[in-house]
């Protein structure tokens, strides 16, 4: 393969423009990378940023990535469930406890495993990226399983919704677009993303209280910076250590602004007369008891391999 | 033998867009299902929106060929009543072979999309995770329809 | 290539494609794929049907075969015959008063979903038809339907004001708000016009009947009904405000979501249609179901293959880098505007509202802030200039809809039809530059206290 000097490359993610320096950091991550890489090859590598769905569809960036057809995302990885269902394990309730032990995957059997496993698939993690979530709700606070009994709930994943439909919770399937109008409706009582989307989405317009996510969460996603394999091999050795070197540099970053967000979330509720409230050491216990029963059992039953992954992801301390 | 090929083509066509009628107004009783139970029963609705998104997908994609052979698709007749009509008649050689390729590419390509998926038993995300290459496969079958319907048109307008 | 020169390329080779005669979707497809093979890398080419699909798979969007179905179920039976015939009675002293009662429905059924193409076609099936069976010209029939869809997206609820507030970090609530008072205003210029226009086209047609002695033309026809026959229409209203009755509950009362209301309203009406009017033989069936499968594929091949057309546009980056551009300028605050204005129109040429509003938003965010404009009331500017893409050449959503429900009438004659109504957009967005508070005065008295 001919490696290319001077190159162009497309950056798409689903996340709103940061058009302040508070903006969402997903998008600030984004286009940080893309300064810090043009910076470092001295122009020969550019990197165009199109936020918010402006260039394809959330769903469609899976698939792009792999195809080669797109060449950055910063990505839900569990988006990508339905084509590799191994990635399910990036959002799996109650398996990460800290962003600290989720960056500890990078260095761990399970991290290499899965690095390995989504090059095969086409794609190469260059950030790790993880992020803490709470539940906005409608009416009461939703903090231990048995606040969910008979209420509207959008889980938004296969394996938050396994667990959350054992809790008793009527999982109700909106789009993400119509979690605000489904709230302030009352079709839906509570709703689970994280921290930032809380923010970004304003559903703080619209619900009662909030589980946050700092201290205790059972939410924790996944949601690295990707790039191509077919458009890495493109690249000269010299430009793809580059791109390795800066993704790695910005994990920090990732992890302070992602733990900030957590903290803003709850000051941005508590600001607008929400109820605010942090979940106990006791609940999280508790959900992960019912996860460990439903979602994981179902994750290690369902996919292949899925027993070697589980075990190696909860090995990880 | 030509004509005998054709109505049998036309006559599946408007079967299948009846049914892809019907599949509408099912859609809509699911719907109408779905908020039903959530409201009266609480129970949980995890899977009525996407099957009714892939039934509404496949309507739109299996009523194709009907809608061309009834030139229901739209076209800009601006320049029919402008131009002399042997130039006319050039350009709607012409652009009746362009929406042919371009269909026949895209059914093609369909038939690749539905292929992938059937071979990797890609599934959707969400927890009721249906198959993907059923819906796949409606939009190729009726992108294929769709397009041996605007060869059949482009002859007929050559003989007339 | 630089991007001038590529954008003019686009946009010719899009009015070569569009006025070649090939149907609209596959035209803006083929010019799509056309410049996705020279200027994309090859890998682009096997996801075209994957992008398709992905972009149709939303369910949101797929509301309109639902409202299509609406529409067709009272349009293709006698319900809607039914319906006009007794709204007649009770206007037919109004000037226009027919097509003034068009406007009130599609002010009326935008509040119930944020779409404007499901506007057009559920309102105009049985519209255009009773309008033009009742003399009025096929452009105003026409046109009038075609602009008054357009309040779908403008009134709340609305998809592309949702997706505006996301982008810009302003209370999606607050953007419904403000969005009320221009939709009201827009509904009275256009009943306005029409009243209008309406009496201009009886006088036209009474001087040509004088002219030739033949008075058969429709608008000529005087009626009269006593108390008494109205009185007699009433009860036939009753199961059109059941179905509305039913729809705003369940969108209001927290039953159900502005999409799953499509559902709703859809199942209803054909419900209704089966019941009262009896038709429920299979030789009224097929009609129905002909027609919504014809208009509702029709539709939505338009939009699946111009999704097509807005992820190749947005890969050779050509509308950012003009928005990027138009930021540089050293023009002003009101020069700023007027360009943004432009641009959102020209882009209006081509794109449907909510690429637009993904594309050019994030980009001229910064400058709007720096030049102090308010941005909730900007949303609202912004969604009228996008209304008015919908009725304008070549693209125009609502155009093609207008086209499948009145196959007969050119689309020239539409286009004619639709143009003062685009003056009036515009006409509005000035109103809204020297009266913010047409706008802004519902927000700010009742939010957030
Ligand atoms: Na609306
Ligand atoms: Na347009």
């Amino acid at each position: 393969q001919p490696a290319v000097a001077q190159t162009t490359l497309k950056l798409s993610h689903q996340f709103p423009a940061a058009t302040s320096p508070d903006g969402d950091f997903r998008d600030r991550l984004a286009k940080q990378f893309a300064a810090e890489v043009e910076k470092r090859t001295n122009g020969q590598v550019k990197i165009t940023v199109y936020p918010g769905n402006s260039l394809m569809k959330t769903n469609s960036q899976f698939g792009a990535l792999r195809k080669g057809a797109l060449d950055l995302t910063v990505l839900p990885l569990a988006y990508g469930g339905g084509e590799v269902p191994e990635v399910n394990l990036t959002l799996m309730p109650a398996l990460i406890t800290s962003y600290e032990q989720g960056l500890r995957w990078r260095t761990s059997p399970i991290g290499q495993k899965l690095e390995r496993h989504l090059e095969e698939k086409g794609m190469k993690i260059l950030t790790w990226v993880w992020q803490a979530g709470g539940i906005a709700s409608a009416d009461k606070a939703v903090v231990a399983p048995d606040d969910v009994k008979g209420i509207k709930f959008r889980g938004g994943s296969r394996e938050m919704d396994v667990m959350l439909k054992e809790a008793g919770a009527a999982i109700t399937n909106v789009p993400s677009n119509e979690i605000y109008s489904g709230m302030q409706s009352k079709v839906l009582d509570a709703a689970l993303t994280s921290s930032t989307s809380h923010i970004s989405f304003r559903l703080y317009e619209t619900s009662k209280a909030f589980t946050t996510g700092r201290d205790h969460s059972f939410w924790y996603m996944f949601e690295p910076l990707l790039i191509s394999m077919s458009t890495f091999n493109r690249l000269t050795p010299e430009q793809q250590k580059v791109m390795v070197e800066v993704g790695q540099s910005l994990e920090k970053f990732a992890m302070e602004e992602a733990k900030k967000d957590d903290e803003r979330a709850a000051e941005v509720f508590a600001k607008a007369g929400i109820k605010v409230v942090d979940m106990d050491e006791a609940s999280f216990n508790k959900w992960r008891d019912l996860a460990q029963k439903t979602a994981w059992k179902d994750f290690a039953e369902k996919v292949k391999d899925g027993k070697t992954w589980m075990d190696m992801a909860t090995s990880v301390k | 033998m030509f004509s005998l090929i054709a109505g049998a083509l036309r006559r599946f066509n408007r079967l299948v867009a009846y049914l892809s009628g019907g599949v509408i107004i099912v859609a809509a009783g699911i719907l109408v299902w779905q908020v039903a139970v959530r409201y009266w029963l609480k129970w949980p609705t995890d899977w009525e929106i996407e099957l009714c998104v892939m039934l509404l997908i496949i309507s739109t994609f299996m009523g194709a060929a009907h809608t061309q052979a009834e030139r229901g698709h739209v076209a800009i007749d601006l320049l029919d009543t402008m131009l002399p009509s042997r130039i006319n008649r050039v350009r709607q050689r012409l652009a009746d072979g362009l929406t042919f390729a371009f269909c026949g590419f895209i059914a093609f390509n369909a038939w690749e999309f539905f292929h992938e998926a059937w071979v990797d038993g890609k599934t959707s995300p969400s927890l009721w995770g249906p198959k993907l290459w059923i819906p796949y496969f409606f939009v190729a079958l009726g992108m294929t329809t769709l397009t041996l319907e605007l060869a059949l048109q482009s002859l007929r307008r050559k003989e007339a | 290539m630089d991007m001038l020169t590529l954008s003019l390329l686009f946009a010719t080779a899009t009015f070569i494609g569009l006025f070649s005669g090939m149907p609209i979707a596959f035209a803006l497809g083929g010019v799509a794929l056309v410049f996705m093979l020279i200027f994309m890398p090859i890998s682009s080419v096997s996801l075209v049907t994957e992008t398709i699909y992905a972009e149709l798979d939303n369910f949101t969007l797929l509301t309109i075969p639902l409202f299509v179905l609406m529409g067709a179920a009272i349009g293709k039976s006698r319900a809607g015959e039914d319906l006009y015939a007794s709204l007649n009675r009770w206007l037919y002293r109004v000037p226009g008063g027919l097509g003034v009662a068009n406007t009130l429905a599609c002010s009326v059924f935008s509040a119930m979903c944020g779409s404007s193409p499901a506007t057009c076609s559920a309102i105009g099936s049985s519209g255009i038809p009773q309008m033009r069976a009742r003399g009025y010209s096929d452009g105003l029939s026409t046109g009038l339907i075609a602009a008054g869809g357009t309040l779908g997206i403008l009134i709340p609820p609305s998809l592309t004001l949702i997706l505006y507030g996301l982008a810009t970090e302003q209370s999606i609530g607050k953007l419904f708000m403000a969005g009320v008072g221009p939709g009201l205003l827009l509904t009275l210029l256009f009943a306005l016009y029409v009243m209008w226009r309406y009496k201009k086209e009886k006088a036209q047609a009474r001087a040509s009947a004088d002219a030739s002695g033949d008075g058969s033309h429709a608008l000529l026809q005087e009626e009269r009904y006593s108390w008494a026959e109205r009185l007699e229409s009433l009860p036939r209203f009753a199961p059109f405000l059941a179905v509305i009755a039913i729809v705003m509950i369940a969108l209001y009362g927290g039953w159900a979501t502005p999409s799953e209301v499509a559902g709703i309203g859809a199942f209803f009406s054909l419900l209704m249609v089966m019941a009262i009017y009896r038709c429920y033989r299979w030789s009224d069936l097929r009609i129905i179901l002909n027609g919504t499968v014809k208009e509702s594929c029709m539709i939505m091949m338009i939009i699946g293959m111009s999704f097509l057309y807005t992820w190749v546009m947005s890969n050779l980056n050509i509308t950012q880098e003009a928005a990027q551009w138009l930021v540089t300028l050293p023009i002003g605050k009101w020069g700023f505007f007027f360009a943004v204005c432009a641009l959102l129109l020209v882009l209006g040429f081509f794109l449907p509202p909510v690429a637009i509003i993904l594309m050019v938003t994030p980009i001229i965010l910064p400058a709007l802030n720096a030049h102090g404009f308010d941005l909730i009331w900007f949303g609202v500017i912004m969604t009228i200039m996008l209304e008015a893409g919908l009725v304008t050449p070549p693209v125009g959503l609502n155009l093609f809809v207008i086209n499948g429900i009145a196959p007969d009438v050119p689309l020239k004659a539409i286009m004619k039809g639709v143009l003062p109504f685009i003056w009036l957009m515009l006409l509005a967005v000035l109103l809204l530059c020297v009266l913010p508070g047409i706008a802004m005065w519902l927000p700010n008295h009742y939010h957030g206290s």
